[in-house]
């Protein structure tokens, strides 16, 4: 069984890098003596994960970046990565945006909420998605009413969040028409006043309901008639032949497969692993999240423990995101820092947290390394290695340097390794030896003062580093 | 996706391996396969779905209730008659509808008064597509179905053959229209913020260029998501050199002090264009195909009607002052007559509005309008097309499709000289070019 074969290094240090935001020092030695199920279920640990960012009523920069700083900070936590591992995913996923959201509570509450259920059911975050305030603004779910549908949250809620615009055959899963009849069953929902004062709080406002009879997929095995809705003025859930949250989940393909475990699981084997995953191996997936109840705590403990998550595919053919790229050189190098820097650096190279840029989340693979967000790598990685205040960035070159490297091919490689490189090629390595070789003339102290910095920075923004 | 680089690599990997006079090299090649009539083309992506009835608006009920659908569809939305002074356009060449541009586009009126605008109207595609996103990649690959290119990208593909790209993106992220098999588009925000950036450990800055210029030269296994990123790497420091060099402010640019990001953009292209103009060939950047794209055109609720500081009415005068400032800087460097610029969305939007009041707004919807701007040297400027008949739309209440927009494309790709069908497939040419 591949689950319970050993990590080895490379394998540790994949996983530390895929399930969290790369090892810290002595972690993948730590790591690599275990199997690779023991290894996933501490990750995963057993216990739920409550907690949300600081966030006020204001909503201007300096609380912004507040916020984000809060959260990079989270993603440090041995403990807590994979779960925020999966809050980022979701955040990716279900993306609001600071910018049209009500107040920045409301993107705490929905960051909290994708930290609380990140691992849980699917079915569930759709559901708690759709009556998340942040959300309901961010795609007009709040002017979503009888006397006026909105179509805006009914067609991502479909296209990008349970099921996809397209099978994995090309072959449509819905109509306009299910797009107008998702839209009603989704009217109503608002926030509670009191008084004249808007609360935090969502309810479904039955006057603003569209109480008629709505088809969901008419014509398909799984048509749905009737008052669909997800909850009435109570909170009280529709029974699931009527809740469309439940009848999104009944949705089968063209091949009769099951949309929304299909969707997900390649998703994030993606996510995790690789780009396009064979369709064998969505399969496999799929089936084994339907048969969990759509729970992704299993879907992410198959994945982890795949044999095709150890694979040198899986291990450089994916762009790492600029929070990726970011956290594992920090956690790598052992680099100090309170963050202050890292927020607007992270904007500079695409990522603003709480600021994706479409309902689509963030664009991935190489639109992550267009010269202009390369060049922002560049300003990191040169921030990072010149790093000597901890309130921006703090490293000691000292820490890292190997007093058994007795040449400089010895020296590059054990740096190469020390950073998870696992391989580059020879007139690429052949480069950075002759940059230490090369050049100025210097005493012992100023050479790892200058020159073992100056390597740093050519391996962080060596091509092979950017991916994993 | 992934572009098969395959075939290009097969045949250029002489050029792959560079070494320290790469930079030489770069600069003989560059030089060498710049478009030889320095044509240059323009694309501006209004993105999210522009509500082109407001844009481009009808005025009365003449060989169609156009205007009486408009204003029954939309009571918070339609734009009151008496706004209209400045901004009439004549008649929709079909029904003979008279029409007129949003009152905050009064520039781009101008523009059309002097024959270099073209308004293309009821552009889109058969059975379009909803979706943001299928609709989006339909237009920037030039065909509904997945391509794997954009439409710019094949045809330089097949124009310009070299691994040094003649085409840039503005915003951080490339555009796919410009994804070609040989040459990787740039992607630069400002030119300004294009140079290598300050290190605080500056001692031994000199030093690296020389690594980084072999670690990016390298040639590495085709399909490897390290290779792509070794191109842009590649990319990166080589246009650093070049762009240090470029003039963007204080040169005169009619964009100087134009409100909206696309001014600025606009004005960085006008500033590349006037560089390559007086640089000589080997510090050339050679570019001369720019997408630009301006976002926040999903406009499903609190759209604004003609306040000009409600949020469709001031996007549309951005992107009107954009391009007439963006004109008048081509007329005073004297290539007016060489440049063209070509404005798309990804669909329109519904005729009937949704919600109401000051939250009125419009769903996605079909067809839309294309822009094509250009001196009356090269351009034929006037209406074509015709606006879909407003009283009878498609089963959702969206317009019908009048024209493709790949006879749009094919237009644009045959005023290069490329081959309009090996692009975009067999789509007649519009006559909007001359």
């Amino acid at each position: 069984m591949a689950a319970t074969d050993l990590l080895g290094e490379a394998g540790a240090a994949h996983l530390l890098r895929r399930a969290g935001f790369g090892p810290h020092p002595g972690e993948v030695a730590a790591f690599a003596g275990r199997t690779r199920l023991q290894a996933v279920q501490q990750l995963l640990g057993t216990k739920t994960r409550r907690k949300r960012p600081p966030a006020g009523r204001r909503s201007d920069f300096d609380a912004v970046r507040k916020m984000q700083r809060w959260w990079l900070t989270q993603m440090r936590s041995p403990k807590w990565r994979l779960h925020e591992k999966l809050a980022l995913f979701w955040h990716d996923h279900f993306p609001s945006n600071f910018r049209m959201a009500p107040d920045l509570r409301a993107m705490a509450t929905q960051n909290a909420l994708f930290r609380e259920h990140g691992l849980g059911s699917f079915r569930d975050l759709a559901y708690l998605v759709t009556r998340d305030a942040a959300m309901l603004d961010y795609l007009d779910g709040l002017r979503n009413r009888a006397e006026n549908p909105n179509e805006n949250y009914a067609r991502e809620l479909m296209e990008l969040f349970v099921l996809g615009r397209e099978d994995l055959l090309g072959v449509p899963n819905y109509t306009q028409e299910d797009v107008v009849e998702l839209a009603r069953a989704l009217t109503g929902f608002g926030f509670v006043y009191r008084g004249h004062r808007r609360t935090d709080a969502i309810a479904l406002h039955p006057e603003d309901f569209d109480a008629g009879v709505k088809t969901l997929f008419a014509g398909k095995p799984f048509e749905a008639t009737g008052n669909l809705g997800v909850e009435n003025g109570d909170g009280e859930p529709f029974p699931a032949h009527l809740n469309v949250i439940d009848i999104l989940f009944t949705h089968t393909d063209s091949q009769g497969r099951p949309t929304a475990a299909r969707f997900l699981s390649k998703k994030l084997w993606e996510w995790f692993a690789h780009p396009a995953p064979p369709l064998a191996l969505v399969d496999e997936l799929a089936d084994l999240f339907v048969a969990s109840g759509y729970q992704v705590r299993a879907l992410v403990q198959a994945i982890l423990t795949h044999d095709a998550f150890y694979t040198e595919e899986a291990m450089t053919s994916t762009a790492k995101t600029p929070v990726d790229y970011a956290l594992q050189m920090i956690a790598a190098l052992d680099v100090q820092t309170k963050m202050d820097e890292l927020p607007g650096l992270l904007d500079r190279m695409g990522m603003n947290l709480f600021d994706p840029p479409s309902v689509n989340g963030w664009n991935h693979s190489e639109a992550w390394l267009s010269t202009s967000r390369y060049r922002e790598r560049f300003r990191l990685a040169q921030a990072v290695a010149a790093g000597r205040s901890k309130r921006e960035f703090k490293f000691q070159p000292e820490k890292l340097l190997d007093p058994t490297a007795a040449t400089t091919p010895e020296l590059v490689d054990g740096l190469l390794a020390r950073l998870g490189v696992v391989s580059v090629p020879p007139a690429t390595r052949q480069a950075l030896i002759d940059y230490v070789d090369g050049g100025i003339a210097l005493g012992d102290e100023e050479w790892l003062e200058v020159k073992f910095r100056g390597l740093v920075v050519l391996i962080l923004t060596l091509p092979e580093y950017q991916v994993h | 996706m992934r572009i098969n680089r395959r075939q290009f690599l097969k045949g250029a990997s002489a050029s792959a391996v560079l070494g320290s006079s790469h930079l030489l090299a770069f600069a003989a090649r560059r030089a060498s396969a710049a478009t030889a009539d320095g044509k240059a083309l323009v694309l501006v992506n209004l993105s999210g779905g522009n509500d082109f009835l407001n844009t481009v608006v009808p005025l009365d009920d003449v060989g169609a209730p156009q205007r009486s659908t408009y204003e029954a569809a939309r009571p918070n939305l339609a734009l009151p008659l008496a706004s209209f002074g400045a901004t009439e356009i004549g008649t929709d060449p079909g029904p003979g509808t008279a029409l007129a541009l949003h009152p905050q586009m009064t520039g781009l009126a101008t523009l059309f008064g002097e024959g270099k605008l073209a308004i293309v109207n009821g552009v889109g595609y058969p059975d379009s597509s909803l979706s943001h996103f299928e609709a989006e990649a339909a237009w920037w690959a030039g065909t509904p179905t997945p391509a794997g290119t954009g439409w710019v990208g094949r045809h330089l593909d097949a124009a310009l053959p070299l691994d040094v790209t003649h085409a840039v993106s503005f915003g951080s992220e490339v555009n796919p229209t410009l994804a070609a098999l040989a040459a990787d588009a740039l992607g630069i925000r400002s030119i300004q913020g294009f140079s290598l950036p300050d290190d605080p450990d500056y001692r031994d800055l000199e030093n690296r260029r020389p690594a980084w210029e072999s670690i990016f030269a390298e040639p590495r296994a085709a399909e490897a998501m390290a290779a792509r990123i070794a191109r842009s790497g590649k990319s990166f420091l080589d246009m650093s050199e070049i762009f240090s060099s470029i003039e963007v402010e204080g040169w005169g640019s009619n964009l100087d002090g134009v409100e909206g990001t696309l001014a600025l953009d606009m004005r960085q292209v006008s500033s590349i264009l006037r560089y390559d103009l007086a640089a000589d060939p080997g510090s050339r950047t050679g570019l001369s195909f720019f997408h630009l794209a301006t976002g926040g055109f999903d406009t499903h609720s609190q759209q604004g009607r003609d306040d000009p500081n409600a949020w469709h009415p001031s996007l549309l005068r951005w992107l009107s002052d954009a391009m007439t400032g963006f004109q008048r800087d081509l007329e005073a460097l004297g290539i007016a007559d060489k440049v063209a610029t070509l404005v798309y969305s990804e669909f329109g939007r519904r005729i009937e509005q949704s919600d109401v009041g000051q939250n009125a707004g419009t769903d996605h919807g079909t067809a839309g309008c294309m822009f094509v701007m250009g001196d009356p040297a090269l351009l034929t400027g006037g209406l074509y097309g015709q606006m879909p008949d407003l009283s009878d739309p498609d089963e959702h209440g969206n317009m019908k499709i009048q024209v493709d927009f790949r006879e749009v494309y094919a237009s644009v790709i045959q005023w290069l000289g490329g081959d309009p069908n090996a692009v975009v497939g067999p789509f007649a040419p519009l006559p909007l070019f001359k």
